[in-house]
């Protein structure tokens, strides 16, 4: 039996974990050493698994399956495709700068790394989990340690905003439970025995087999799962307060892979599972996403602290995500799975970034800063790459992913077919508006550049240590993979675009077609 | 007679502590507590490895005597519970063990002597054949109840608390003995199977109905159903906390179990059903609800695990309700409530612990217990997670069966009704995990924990966790332990 390279890769930093619990928790740095090297360990072999991994197939590979509860139909089934990939890769790589960053944390120190190793393992979870059951096993589990992290580590009112996220994420989430009992129970396939699995799920097409009523409020409850955690709007309300809150490390766990749950969940469950319910419904998921785009940006151009800025920019890439699975096409979620890893890589950064400052000044408003440019050059430097390549500037990732979802919904089929009172509008005004969206980004981005960094050197701040080591070598790999994928993104492109036709393939089959 | 085992261990425990009591051994009394627990966790996994093994059909009446065969039914519910009574008695006993000489001044094997006698009682409450025999089980598990609460005689607290429990819970085995009468009255038989027999499509009359919403009253005391629970709050908050902590688990399950059967055995196809069914289905809605919402608002954390308790007992009559409908109705009320005596006992374990050292049961009183005792501050975050139904826990497996019962069993509103109220029930749960977590300690120093609760609340931990990884086994056996003999 070949070794079970996705449970390893799930599992390695859990086994940090609990090594770290039997350490004696005045042993600062041989916890943290233990964590680095549990998640640099998982990294290495994320990286390798993607090395075997074939980039030109669209199918489940280093599937493993065993049989667990035999008579619900539950299996331990785990498996990556195109789409789970390269987000598995992210999401060791962003735990493992978490990981390193968060040398500066020297409170509580063995149950933060205990926590944060955890809280990996639940996220690989989810992105490598093909039985609902194992699904919402790891789901649930990433809810706990991000509980405790906001609010032990956080900001002045983390208690009120980790409860916030827990409360929130967890009723999208009981909802999501009851949609996933409801095909349980249609999923009868021919030898009269219901499954769990994901995979056989979608071959079976319970979906297909409900009353269209239940199957769109099936859809619903799934859709509001997911839609928290993307999180879009009008589910986005907690985000702003978790982020804020947070502590550095935190804030970059949060944005850079537990927003991409939500939206993998659309991809791997959402569209495949019930895609007759998605045609349906997939104009007024464009219209949310249009709204978490425009609103997004909107909101975070009128704030004043750095790090709320960034939770609603947030809202507003993640909104392109949306949008590109609402094209339901190929280029739309190719699109949206390109840009869930470019904001991945760059919003990760610009929290580290805004971790870099606050820890100098210990505060985050915008307006106060300024001339900083000249206080501290490299980080003024940094801090532009990343805003560039956040406003969506070419020859960095985040402007081909924005291409493609804008492309996808440029083409898109979905909004005319079943929806005659947009398709009134037509299908470009959606890309329109979306571009509106790219432009006020770019608008806030610049304007935050230039009123921390430029003019006035402001004096209070002119003692300020530049950017240090160990945050550079935080920041360097993000900021390098994203202009390795800008500038040559069919690397990363060429498994998504396999897995994402693969997957258009089986839904065009269900929906006859758009 | 093997399967006799659970019976025949908790009445021995009791002869036990009732010899050691006349012999004036005191300080015997921890050693008691800490063996009997032990023996009582060792007869559990007997019993429930002889549960699993039991194959369904077998008739495991033929391994005993006649005469215990007549009041008593031998299939693999009944004993999936005895296995439950055994598992609440061990866990109970360990918890007790430093209260014993903390708290209690006197008359300490009798404390225990009366918890195996109500598991006792509880075991035979499952097994029941004929309703005098549901009855008179019922009222020993109630007895003890009321004594057992009234244990700390000076404290006004706990005498006001057994006066309350025994007043309201002499009313309710009132009730019920006249709705029995009723159907004796009906029937001309009390026993299960017969009248099953019996009713099988008679029509009914105003008196069947009448007379099993009687006999509800006095069931829905015991399980502190809506609306008949206002005693629960201040039992639990006046009564010692380990008896608190049996009460919450011990005569609710055997109570769930009793009216489980009844139900199915008896009025399997009355004509009624479906009147008294959307009655019951009302009231848990109600239970679940009142529970967790009044939960919210409470500042002593015995109170708020009464009504925690209380909104659990709404879950559990779900999949009473649909016993008969789903497949999963059964083997989800067996795991739910083998899930619940761990997040529960767990949960009760911390109250105790912390309490043997503060003495303080407010829920202000556990501000920054992760940095005094790590290990009771997880401790709680687990059973916390198990009892919201978060997985990887215990009781995430159990409302997962639950409410795949309540839906194959076409009670969609209930199930809807289930998945508000966990999300409501994070909230007071995560509230004193927030406290121990986020705050900072009133007094600074390491909290001692005892051996004895120390060990009880590691098994409830334990055994939540391990529930989701031992789940086929469970799976398995609450398949078998589904079958509820009609004869």
């Amino acid at each position: 039996m070949e070794f079970p390279l996705l449970s390893a890769l799930v599992y390695l930093p859990l086994v940090g974990a609990l090594i770290i619990l039997f350490v004696d928790k005045d042993k600062g740095n041989a916890i943290k050493s233990i964590a680095e090297v549990a998640s640099g360990a998982s990294v290495v072999l994320s990286v390798f698994v993607w090395g075997l991994f074939d980039n030109s197939s669209g199918a489940m590979q280093f599937e493993e399956r065993y049989s667990w509860i035999p008579m619900l139909g539950i299996s331990y089934h785990l498996g990556v495709d195109g789409i789970s990939m390269p987000m598995v890769f992210l999401t060791c790589l962003v735990s493992f700068l978490s990981i390193l960053y968060s040398r500066i944390i020297n409170v509580r120190v063995k149950e933060y790394f205990a926590l944060f190793l955890l809280l990996q393992t639940a996220c690989v979870g989810v992105f490598t989990a093909l039985d609902f059951f194992l699904f919402y096993i790891f789901w649930e589990v990433s809810l706990v340690p991000m509980y405790f992290i906001i609010g032990i580590w956080g900001g002045p009112r983390r208690e009120y905003a980790a409860i916030k996220f827990f409360l929130y994420t967890l009723v999208g989430s009981l909802l999501m439970l009851l949609a996933i009992i409801v095909l349980y129970f249609a999923s009868a396939g021919p030898d009269g025995q219901r499954t769990f699995d994901i995979i056989d799920m979608i071959q079976r097409q319970p979906g297909m087999r409900l009353a269209p009523g239940l199957a769109m409020a099936v859809f619903i409850g799934f859709f509001v799962g997911f839609a928290i955690k993307v999180p879009s709007f009008p589910f986005h309300t907690w985000l702003p307060d978790a982020h804020v809150e947070a502590p550095t490390a935190g804030s970059v766990m949060l944005a850079g892979i537990l927003l991409k749950l939500g939206s993998y969940g659309m991809l791997r469950v959402s569209l495949p599972l019930l895609p007759q319910q998605f045609a349906i419904a997939a104009p007024w998921v464009a219209l949310l996403a249009l709204i978490s785009i425009v609103y997004g940006s909107l909101a975070a151009m009128a704030q004043s602290d750095l790090k709320k800025l960034i939770a609603y920019s947030s809202i507003g890439h993640m909104g392109f995500v949306t949008l590109g699975i609402a094209a339901m096409n190929v280029r739309g979620v190719e699109g949206a799975v390109m840009q869930m890893f470019s904001h991945g890589l760059l919003t990760s950064c610009l929290f580290l970034l805004v971790g870099v400052i606050y820890e100098r000044a210990h505060v985050r408003d915008i307006d106060g800063f300024g001339g900083l440019g000249q206080i501290m050059p490299r980080y003024f430097g940094v801090f532009t790459f990343v805003a560039m390549g956040s406003l969506g500037l070419p020859a960095l990732s985040g402007f081909f992913a924005e291409l493609l979802v804008l492309l996808g919904a440029w083409e898109s089929g979905s909004y005319t077919a079943l929806a005659p009172g947009i398709a009134a509008l037509g299908t470009r005004w959606f890309a329109y508006s979306a571009l509106a969206g790219v432009i006020i980004t770019a608008a806030y981005m610049l304007w935050t550049v230039q009123r921390i960094f430029m003019g006035e050197r402001n004096e209070k701040w002119a003692k300020l240590p530049e950017i240090n080591a160990l945050e550079l070598v935080c920041l360097a790999p993000l900021m390098a993979l994203s202009l390795f994928v800008g500038c040559y993104p069919i690397g990363l492109l060429r498994p998504i675009e396999a897995a994402a036709t693969f997957w258009q393939e089986h839904i065009y089959r269900m929906i006859g077609g758009l | 007679m093997v399967y006799l085992v659970p019976e025949f261990m908790l009445c021995a425990l009791g002869c036990v502590g009732l010899i050691l009591a006349c012999m004036h051994l005191r300080r015997a009394a921890v050693l008691y507590a800490v063996e009997g627990g032990l023996c009582c966790l060792v007869g559990a996994v007997i019993a429930g490895v002889l549960a699993w093994s039991a194959s369904e059909g077998q008739d495991l009446a033929a391994y005993v005597p006649a005469y215990i065969a007549n009041t008593f039914v031998f299939d693999p519910f009944s004993r999936a519970f005895s296995a439950v009574a055994l598992l609440v008695c061990g866990l109970v006993f360990l918890m007790s063990t430093e209260y014993l000489t903390g708290r209690l001044k006197d008359r300490q094997p009798e404390f225990l002597a009366l918890i195996a006698l109500a598991a006792f009682g509880m075991s035979c409450l499952t097994a029941a054949r004929d309703l005098l025999t549901l009855w008179f089980s019922m009222e020993l598990v109630s007895v003890t109840g009321y004594v057992l609460a009234a244990f700390l005689k000076d404290e006004d607290a706990s005498v006001e608390a057994a006066l309350k429990y025994f007043v309201l819970g002499a009313t309710a085995s009132a009730f019920m003995l006249f709705g029995l009468s009723y159907i004796y009255g009906l029937a001309g038989t009390l026993d299960l199977a017969r009248l099953g027999y019996i009713i099988n499509g008679a029509s009914p009359g105003p008196l069947l109905p009448a007379a099993v919403l009687l006999m509800l009253v006095g069931f829905g005391f015991k399980i502190a159903m809506v609306p008949f629970h206002m005693w629960c709050p201040d039992v639990y908050e006046g009564a010692p906390t380990p008896v608190t902590a049996f009460l919450s688990v011990g005569p609710k399950l055997a109570g769930l179990a009793a009216l489980t059967r009844v139900l199915l055995v008896a009025f399997p196809d009355d004509p009624s059903r479906p009147a008294w069914q959307a009655a019951l289905g009302s009231m848990a809605l109600v239970t679940m609800t009142v529970g967790n919402v009044v939960a919210l608002r409470q500042t002593n954390i015995k109170r708020l695990l009464a009504y925690s308790s209380i909104a659990h007992a709404g879950y559990l009559l779900v999949a009473v309700i649909v016993a008969g409908r789903s497949e999963f109705g059964v083997p989800g009320l067996v795991v739910y409530a083998l899930a619940y005596v761990f997040m529960n006992l767990a949960a009760f374990g911390v109250v105790v612990a912390f309490s043997n050292v503060t003495g303080d049961d407010s829920v202000q009183a556990y501000d920054g217990l992760a940095l005094r005792s790590p290990f009771l501050a997880a401790s709680w975050v687990v059973a916390a997670l198990s009892l919201v139904g978060i997985p990887p826990t215990g009781g995430f497996l159990g409302k997962l069966y639950i409410l795949m019962a309540a839906w194959d069993g076409g009670q969609r509103i209930l199930a809807v009704a289930i998945i508000l109220n966990s999300m409501i029930s994070l909230y007071y749960y995560f509230d004193v995990a927030r406290r121990m977590y986020m705050r900072k300690p009133a007094i600074e120093g390491p909290l001692r924990v005892g051996g004895g609760v120390g060990l009880a609340i590691g098994l409830a931990v334990a055994g939540t966790v391990l529930m989701i990884g031992l789940a086929y086994p469970i799976a398995v056996s609450v398949k078998t332990a589904s079958v509820i003999a009609g004869g």
